[in-house]
C-alpha cells in the first residue's frame, strides 16, 4: 500500500465519535425506563430446564405453528418493547427474565405477573388520562396492578377515542385526529387487554375467577369456585354456540335451580372463551388444520359427544400444571410430560406440523443478528483504529482484525438468513425484516470484495458500517413492529419463484444503491476533510473511490432494472397488467431512472466526481424512499402496513444524507478557486468529457 | 455528444485525446445538424431520466388524494401537465411539466438515434446495444399495451356462465329499438369515446342511418349524481332540468371503478314538426339507474340504456366452485381459486384458476381478482371475479427483459473483468 491519506486519522476520529455518540444515545434510551420493582416478597425463577422445556411447546399463532419460543418474545416486545424483562422483588434481588420465563408467570403465576413491570409507558399523560398518578419520569415501566386501578377509566376512554379514531379515518377531519397521548392510550388499552387474555387462558383449571379490576359480579366468582367445567360439560346434552347463548340468557324464574343451571352455563361460556387463543392441542381430525386452545376443547365439546374423551385428556394435562404450579420437580416433569403427548399427537399427524420448531428455537438462541451486530462494532472499531497509524504494525493488526470479524459478522448474518429459510421452506425475503437482513449482507458482500480489489481500507470501512447499521436497523425494527418476523404469506405472494427471482433481485438493488451512498459519504468526507485544510489532497483514493461508487451504480442498475421488469412480469402473470403505476413499482422505476440519469450524465460529462458523488448520495434518498417510504403512503398493493416512527426515522435520514450532500458545497468552491489559480487545472480522476458543441 | 468514449471511468487522459480525431472523422455529415445532436444527446437522455423520476414521484404521491386512475390520467398518460407549486399558506404557482407520453416519446427517439443509430459500432460496445435495443423494444410494448389491450372484468357466482366482459372504467350508450311486444331486436352502440368527447362547451351530435334521430350528447361526467332542482346544491348545475332533476357533475372517486358516470342527451326526430325542426326529447342518463329509459319518437318506441362498456370473448366461462382457503386459525387468506369450465363449439374443459395461476386462451387471459360477497358467511353462494385482459405485447416485457439483461451483463462484467486486470496489473 502506498502512502495513505493524510485524511485516514480524521477520518477515523470522526467514526469512532460518532459510533461513541450513537452508543451513548442508546445507552441513553435503555436507562430512561428506571422502575423494575415488582412488589414481590421474593421472586422464585423457573428452573432453566423448565424454562427450556417451555419454549419448546409447539402452539399455533398468526396462521402457523411456532414454538412458544418465539409466541413469548414477541409477546413480550408487545408490552415492554424487549425480549427480556428485568425485574427487582422486594428482597432486593434482581432476575433478569426471558420472555419465555415471563409467560410461564403470566400463565401460571399470573399473580406474580400482574406485579411486574412490564407495560412500557412513553408519556405519563397517558397515566393521567385513566385517572392515575405516575410514580416516575415522562417515560417509565408500570405494573398490571399498578395500571388496573384506572381499567374502567382506560376502557371507557379507549372506547372513545377508538370511535373518533374510525370517524378521523372515514371523514378525513383533521380536528378528530387523536393526539399522541390519545392513541398511546388506545394503545396501552391493546396492551392490557391482550396481557389479561393471557393471564386468563387456564381460568377454568384455577376454579376462581381472577377479577383484579373488580368487574365481574360476585355471585358469579362464587359459582365458578364450585363448578369444574368437564364434569359440567359430560352432564350436559350436546349444545350448539347458540342454545348455549339462549340458555345462558334464559328469563330468571322464580325457581333457584333453574337459575343455577344459566349461571352454571355463563360460568362455562366464561371460562371457555377466557381460554380462547393459545392453541396448543392439536386438532383430532386428521385434515383439520386449525389446532384447539382450552376454549375451544370446552365448546368443541359441548357441541359434540364424541369429543368429550378427547376433553378429559386435554384439560387434565392443563389441570396437572396448574397444580402443580408450587413444586417445581412436579412441575417439570408434568410439562415434559406434556411435551411428549404433543409430540406424540402431532407425528401421528399427515401434516407433520413443527419440523422446523426446535431450529427456529435455536436460530432465537443463538440470536445471530445480534452477535453479528457486536461483532460488525468490534470490526468497526478496529478498523477505525487502524486508519489513525495506517502504515505503522499497530495498523496493519487492527486492519486485519477488523476484515476478520467482519467476515465472521457476515457469516452470521448469513447464517441467520439460511436458517429462515430453512424454517420457512422460502427464499430469503418474503417480508419487511427480511429485506433489512438480507439488503445488509448483499451490501456487505459488495463492499468486501471491493476492498479485496482496492485495498485502501476505505470499501472494507463503508462495507462494515453498513453493517453496524443494517443489523442495529433489523433488531430496532423487530423491537418496534413486535410481531412474528416469520410470519406466512399472504395469498397473492404464495410463489416461491416469484418471490426468489423478482423479490430477491430487486432488494439486491437496494443493497447497490445503498453501498453506493455509503461509498460516496467517504469520499465526501475525505474531500471535505481536504477543502477545510485538515487533509492533503490524495488523488489515489479519490480515485478509488469514485470507481467503486460509480461501480455500485453500475451494480445497482443492473440488478434494480432487472428486478423492476421481473416485478412487472409476476404482475402481468398473476393478474394481467405489466405496470400498473403502484407505488412500489414506481419507487423502483425511480431507482432505476435515477441512476440511468447518473450514468448517462456521467457519459454526456455533465457529472463529474463531486457531483456523481453528490447525486449517489441522493440515491440513498431514492432508495430509502422506495424501501420505506412508499409503504407509508398506505395506498397500493405493496403497502405492507404502516409501521409507527418509520416516517420520522426516514426524515431523520434523509436530514443526515442531505447535511453530506451539502458538504459538496465548499468541496467544489475550493475546486473552483484552485482552477483559477492554477494554470493548470488537477487531472480530474475521470476523464469526463462535454458535450460535443 | 461522443457517444464512443468509453464508459470506463477510469481511462487515463490521454486516451481520450487520441480519440477526439478518430471521432470527428467518424461523425458524418448527419450528425452535424443541431435538432439531431440535440435528440440523439447523453443530455437529452439524462434530462429525460431526472424528469421520467420526477413525475413518477409526483404521481405516487398524488395516489395518496386523488386515487390511482386520475394520476395515471393527469402524469402518466399525459402529454403534459400542471403541476401546483406551493408557497405557503394557500398561496401556489402552476407550473407546467411534460406527462408521461410526451417524456416516453422523447426517450424513446433519443434511445434508438442514439443509442443505435449514432452509436460507434465496435465490439466493446455490444452488451449496451443490445440492453439498449431490449429497452426500446419495452417502450414499444408499453406503447402496443396503451393503444392495443383491452381489459375488464367478468364476475361470475358459482354455477353462473358468461361470456360478457365488463370495462371498469369505460360506459358504453346502447339504443333498443323496440317491437310491439316490446323486445329489441338490435343494439346501435355510442361507444366510450364518443362519449367522452362531448365536454360541457361542446355538445357532440351523432347521427346514424340506423335511427330516425339525432342524439345530442352534453355535459358528460366521468362521476355523476343527479339532483332534484329544489336542493341548494342542484343550483350550481346551468344545463336546464330534466323531468325536475339535474345531473351534478362530481370530483372522480379515489378508486376508479366506484365512478358512476352519466350525462344529458337530446333526442332530435329527424321528421321536421310544424316549426320546422324535429321534435326533442331531453333526459338524463345515469349510471346508476337501474332501468333503460323508454321513449317514443315519432311513433316508434326505443329503450335508452346506459351501462358499464362491454364485449364478448369467442368462448364461455363457468363458474363450478369458488374457494377461499385461510391460513389455520387467522382470516389472512392463503389461497383463492375458481374452479370453471370453458365450453367452446360444443366442448368443455374443466381448469383451475389460481391466484398467480391464470387461465390463457386464444389471446385472452382471465386472472383470479376478487371475490364476494365480502359479507359472505360459510356456506353462503360467492362470486368469483376474474380480471380480464387482451393484450398483444403480452409477453414482450419478458422478452424485452431476456435482451436487456444479456445486453446489460455482457457489458458490466466485461467492465468488470477489465477493472480487476487493471487493479491486478497496478498491484
Amino acid at each position: 500500500m502506498k502512502k495513505p491519506s493524510s485524511a485516514l486519522p480524521w477520518l477515523a476520529l470522526i467514526l469512532l465519535f460518532a459510533l461513541l455518540m450513537g452508543v451513548g444515545m442508546l445507552a441513553a434510551k435503555a436507562s430512561r425506563y428506571k422502575n423494575s420493582q415488582a412488589d414481590i416478597a421474593e421472586y422464585t425463577p423457573w428452573p432453566s430446564k423448565t424454562v427450556d422445556t417451555f419454549s419448546r411447546i409447539l402452539i399455533q399463532d398468526g396462521g402457523r405453528i411456532k414454538p412458544v419460543h418465539t409466541y413469548a418474545r414477541y409477546a413480550l416486545m408487545q408490552l415492554r418493547g424487549t425480549s427480556t424483562a428485568g425485574i427487582t422483588d422486594n428482597a432486593g434481588t434482581k432476575h433478569q427474565l426471558s420472555a419465555v420465563a415471563w409467560l410461564l408467570d403470566v400463565l401460571f403465576r399470573p399473580e406474580m405477573a400482574r406485579k411486574m413491570p412490564v407495560f412500557t409507558i412513553d408519556d405519563t399523560g397517558v397515566l393521567t388520562g385513566i385517572g392515575l398518578e405516575p410514580g416516575g419520569n415522562k417515560r417509565d415501566r408500570y405494573s398490571y396492578d399498578f395500571i388496573v386501578k384506572g381499567r374502567a377509566l382506560l376502557a371507557e376512554k379507549s372506547a372513545e377515542y377508538g370511535r373518533q379514531k374510525d370517524e378521523a379515518d372515514r371523514t378525513k377531519r383533521a380536528d378528530l385526529e387523536l393526539t399522541s397521548t390519545q392513541e398511546q392510550i388506545l394503545l396501552l388499552s391493546r396492551k392490557v387487554s391482550q396481557f389479561e387474555f393471557l393471564t386468563n387462558q387456564f381460568t377454568f383449571a384455577r376454579g376462581a375467577i381472577d377479577d383484579p379490576s373488580n368487574m365481574l359480579p360476585k355471585e358469579m366468582k362464587d359459582l365458578a369456585k364450585k363448578i369444574k367445567a368437564e364434569e359440567l360439560i359430560d352432564k350436559l346434552p350436546a349444545m350448539t354456540r347458540e342454545q348455549l347463548f339462549s340458555g345462558i340468557q334464559a328469563q330468571r324464574t322464580a325457581n333457584a335451580d333453574e337459575n343455577v343451571i344459566s349461571d352454571s352455563l355463563g360460568v362455562l361460556f366464561f371460562q371457555a372463551n377466557s381460554g380462547r387463543g393459545f392453541a396448543v392441542f392439536p386438532p383430532t381430525e386428521p385434515s383439520n388444520e386449525v389446532w384447539r386452545s382450552v376454549g375451544d376443547v370446552l365448546l368443541d365439546a359441548l357441541a359434540t359427544k364424541e369429543q368429550r374423551e378427547d376433553l378429559f385428556k386435554s384439560t387434565a394435562q392443563i389441570r396437572g400444571l396448574v397444580g402443580a404450579v408450587d413444586n417445581a420437580d412436579d412441575f417439570l416433569a408434568k410439562l415434559t410430560g406434556f411435551e411428549e403427548w404433543q409430540r406424540e399427537l402431532t407425528g401421528k399427524r399427515a401434516l407433520k406440523e413443527g419440523t422446523h420448531s426446535s431450529l427456529e428455537v435455536s436460530l432465537m438462541r443463538t440470536a445471530p443478528f445480534y452477535w453479528s451486530l457486536v461483532l460488525f462494532v468490534i470490526s468497526f472499531i478496529a478498523v477505525a483504529l487502524s486508519w489513525l497509524s495506517p502504515s505503522s504494525g499497530f495498523g496493519r493488526i487492527t486492519s486485519l482484525t477488523g476484515w476478520i470479524l467482519a467476515i465472521l459478522a457476515l457469516g452470521l448474518n448469513t447464517y441467520g438468513i439460511v436458517l429462515r429459510c430453512i424454517i420457512r421452506s422460502r427464499p430469503p425475503i418474503t417480508n419487511l425484516y427480511d429485506t433489512i437482513i438480507v439488503i445488509t449482507a448483499v451490501a456487505v458482500l459488495f463492499a468486501l470484495l471491493a476492498e479485496k480489489m482496492t485495498k485502501q481500507r476505505i470499501a472494507l470501512a463503508a462495507g462494515v458500517l453498513a453493517g453496524v447499521a443494517g443489523m442495529f436497523l433489523s433488531l430496532a425494527f423487530e423491537a418496534k413492529d413486535a410481531s412474528d418476523t416469520m410470519a406466512p404469506l399472504q395469498a397473492v405472494l404464495n410463489t416461491n419463484m416469484w418471490l426468489a427471482t423478482h423479490v430477491t433481485t430487486i432488494n439486491i438493488g437496494y443493497a447497490g444503491g445503498m453501498i453506493a451512498a455509503f461509498l460516496a459519504i467517504f469520499y465526501l468526507q475525505i474531500r471535505f476533510l481536504v477543502a477545510v485544510g485538515l487533509a492533503e489532497e490524495d488523488p489515489q483514493i479519490n480515485r478509488v473511490l469514485v470507481r467503486m461508487v460509480y461501480g455500485a451504480v453500475c451494480f445497482c442498475l443492473f440488478f434494480s432494472f432487472i428486478g423492476t421488469i421481473l416485478g412487472g412480469i409476476w404482475a402481468n402473470y398473476s393478474w394481467g397488467r405489466f405496470w400498473g403505476w403502484d407505488p412500489k413499482e414506481n419507487g423502483a422505476l425511480i431507482i432505476c431512472l435515477w441512476t440511468m440519469a447518473i450514468l448517462h450524465s456521467r457519459l454526456g460529462g455533465y457529472l463529474r466526481d463531486l457531483g456523481l458523488s453528490v447525486a449517489s448520495v441522493f440515491l440513498a434518498v431514492i432508495v430509502t424512499f422506495s424501501w420505506w417510504g412508499v409503504n407509508e403512503l398506505g395506498v397500493g398493493l405493496h403497502s405492507y402496513g404502516k409501521t409507527s416512527g418509520v416516517m420520522q426515522a426516514l426524515y431523520l435520514t434523509w436530514l443526515v444524507l442531505g447535511l453530506y450532500m451539502a458538504a459538496a458545497i465548499p468541496i467544489w468552491l475550493k475546486e473552483k478557486a484552485a482552477k483559477k489559480t492554477k494554470t493548470q487545472p488537477p487531472a480530474p480522476s475521470i476523464p469526463s468529457t462535454p458535450e460535443l458543441a | 455528444m461522443n457517444p464512443e468514449i468509453p464508459i470506463t471511468p477510469s481511462t487515463p487522459p490521454s486516451q481520450v485525446s487520441q480519440e477526439m480525431p478518430e471521432k470527428v472523422r467518424r461523425d458524418g455529415q448527419m450528425w452535424q445538424s443541431q435538432p439531431l445532436k440535440f435528440l440523439s444527446s447523453f443530455g437529452l437522455a439524462s434530462a429525460l431520466f431526472v424528469l421520467m423520476a420526477l413525475v413518477t414521484l409526483l404521481g405516487t404521491l398524488d395516489q395518496v388524494d386523488r386515487g390511482l386512475f386520475l394520476a395515471q390520467k393527469k402524469y402518466f398518460e399525459s402529454w403534459g401537465f400542471l403541476e401546483d407549486i406551493p408557497l405557503g399558506g394557500n398561496l401556489s404557482i402552476p407550473l407546467p411539466l411534460p406527462g408521461g407520453m410526451l417524456l416516453m416519446s422523447l426517450l424513446f427517439v433519443n434511445l434508438a438515434l442514439g443509442a443505435l443509430w449514432r452509436v460507434k459500432k465496435r465490439p466493446s460496445g455490444i452488451g449496451m446495444f443490445i440492453a439498449h435495443s431490449g429497452i426500446l423494444f419495452l417502450l414499444l410494448s408499453g406503447l402496443v399495451t396503451h393503444l392495443f389491450a383491452s381489459e375488464g372484468n367478468m364476475a361470475l357466482y358459482e354455477g353462473e356462465s358468461s361470456n360478457k366482459i365488463q370495462s371498469f372504467f369505460h360506459w358504453q350508450l346502447e339504443v333498443l329499438p323496440l317491437d310491439e311486444k316490446n323486445k329489441a331486436t338490435k343494439a346501435v352502440v355510442v361507444p366510450w369515446e364518443l362519449l367522452n368527447q362531448s365536454k360541457p362547451d361542446a355538445p357532440k351530435t351523432i347521427t346514424t342511418p340506423e335511427l330516425p334521430f339525432k342524439m345530442v350528447l352534453k355535459d358528460f361526467a366521468l362521476n355523476s349524481v343527479p339532483l332534484p332542482v329544489g336542493i341548494p346544491m342542484a343550483a350550481q348545475v346551468k344545463t336546464p332540468p330534466v323531468d325536475g332533476y339535474v345531473l351534478l357533475s362530481q370530483e372522480p372517486n379515489v378508486d376508479g371503478e366506484r365512478n358512476l358516470a352519466g350525462l344529458h342527451v337530446d333526442f332530435i326526430s329527424n321528421q321536421a314538426g310544424t316549426d320546422g325542426k324535429g321534435t326533442t326529447t331531453s333526459t338524463i342518463l345515469w349510471a346508476g339507474q337501474t332501468a333503460p329509459y323508454t321513449l317514443t319518437i315519432d311513433g316508434k318506441k326505443y329503450a335508452i340504456d346506459f351501462l358499464r362498456e362491454n364485449w364478448k370473448v369467442p368462448f364461455t366461462i363457468r363458474l363450478d366452485d369458488f374457494t377461499k382457503e385461510d391460513h389455520p386459525g387467522v382470516s389472512t387468506p392463503r389461497e383463492f381459486s375458481s374452479k370453471v369450465t370453458k365450453l367452446e363449439n360444443g366442448e368443455d374443459q374443466s381448469i383451475n384458476i389460481r391466484m398467480n395461476e391464470p387461465l390463457r386462451h386464444r389471446g385472452y387471459t382471465f386472472f383470479q381478482a376478487s371475490w364476494g360477497p365480502p359479507d359472505a358467511r360459510p356456506g353462503d353462494r360467492l362470486y368469483s371475479m376474474f380480471q380480464v385482459v387482451k393484450n398483444p405485447a403480452d409477453h414482450w416485457p419478458l422478452y424485452s427483459l431476456i435482451v436487456s439483461s444479456i445486453g446489460l451483463g455482457i457489458h458490466f462484467l466485461t467492465k468488470l473483468f477489465r477493472f480487476l486486470n487493471r487493479s491486478s496489473r497496478s498491484a
